[in-house]
């Protein structure tokens, strides 16, 4: 309802929703429903840029199990990570948000509507490299990841404490690197749960083929 | 970041409502905008400025009223209120070691719109906002 107050001072209560964060909802909500409606798992992976998302989700590709699989991959400009996922066999989609920092509900729904939703199992969203502004920006998905790199180093949680607050999964990647660069590890671990207690953290190295498959067991329990 | 696309969802809402309405002229719009969007209200009036050019608004003035956060812990069930500025570990975990769940701050609604003054010259109606 919005107040109206006419040039003679009247005020006229209107038939009309001023609820703007509420528009943005419903997009939100219109994707949980095609994720039900067509019984696809719908998961939002977000990450700090290079920390090896693209990596990750083709990785878990083979190992799922899933024979019907689409990712939509946002970037800010080229295909490459769809060409990467559809390498591995998947259904890709690339969404370009040119100078916009993280994909929203609006156009993940755009991406979806390209899909044969009824014959997926799982849909992955790869977010826009950012840990700032994906946090508050919901695309409907059951479960949200953030995926990390042990190279960021050791501030990273403390310094993000809205999407460490609002994701499921913390993935901590490229742990093959963490005796190079000095990190530790479980402490990193520590760091996420005093934040978060309920977040599950799994340490992953795609090129050691470290907890993969802890992650694809995870996911295989996820349903829509 | 974010305030010329929220602040464009507003202009693009209000423009709809006068026009449905058959309000003339606007002098003001209010608006509720939740300390937790995290959006800077200079910036959306900046932008308010910028996308109304042009516009049956653009004589017109937003006026902005903040909506402190409030969160609501999942374990002990306390209610506190999350000032603007303080927001880090204190909006994601309680003290008991729950979890925090924003219940209100994550507004932004149009909730007014002033109509502006209107006098006849001639045979058509001006605005005096």
């Amino acid at each position: 309802m919005i107040r109206l107050i006419t040039s003679d001072g009247t005020v006229r209560k209107l038939d009309a929703d001023g609820d703007v964060s509420g528009e943005y909802e419903r997009w939100v909500a219109e994707n949980r429903r095609l994720a039900e409606e067509h019984g696809f798992v719908l998961i939002d992976v977000m990450g700090t840029i290079g920390a090896g998302k693209t990596a990750l989700i083709a990785g878990l590709v083979g190992r799922l199990g899933y024979k019907r699989i689409a990712v939509i991959n946002g970037d800010l400009a080229t295909t490459v990570d769809r060409d990467r996922i559809q390498a591995v066999g998947a259904v890709a989609v690339q969404i370009n948000t040119d100078r916009s920092c993280h994909l929203d509900a609006r156009m993940v729904n755009r991406a979806l509507r390209t899909l044969d939703l009824g014959n997926l199992d799982l849909v992955v969203v790869e977010n826009v490299g950012n840990l700032i502004c994906p946090a508050g920006f919901g695309l409907g998905s059951v479960r949200r990841a953030c995926v990390i790199s042990i190279t960021d180093g050791p501030y990273l949680v403390r310094k993000h404490p809205h999407v460490f607050g609002s994701v499921d999964w913390v993935i901590v990647n490229k742990m093959d690197l963490a005796g190079v660069c000095g990190q530790d590890g479980d402490q990193l671990r520590r760091e996420v749960l005093t934040l978060n207690p309920e977040v599950v953290v799994i340490m992953t190295s795609v090129v050691e083929d470290m907890g993969l498959e802890e992650l694809a067991m995870m996911v295989r329990n996820v349903h829509a | 970041m974010h305030e010329f696309g929220f602040t464009g969802r507003i202009v693009s809402l209000v423009l709809t409502v006068i026009r449905d309405h058959k309000v003339m002229t606007v002098a003001r719009v209010d608006v509720e905008l939740g300390d937790l969007t995290f959006l800077d209200h200079d910036q959306v009036r900046l932008a308010y400025r910028v996308l109304t050019r042009g516009t049956d608004l653009e004589c017109s003035e937003l006026m902005i009223a903040g909506v402190p956060g409030v969160v609501v812990c999942s374990k002990c069930e306390v209610r506190r209120a999350v000032r603007r500025g303080l927001v880090d570990e204190d909006i994601v975990r309680c003290k008991c070691g729950g979890k925090l769940r924003i219940v209100q701050g994550q507004e932004c609604r149009v909730v007014g719109i002033v109509a502006g003054q209107e006098r006849v010259v001639g045979d058509h109606k001006e605005s005096l906002r």
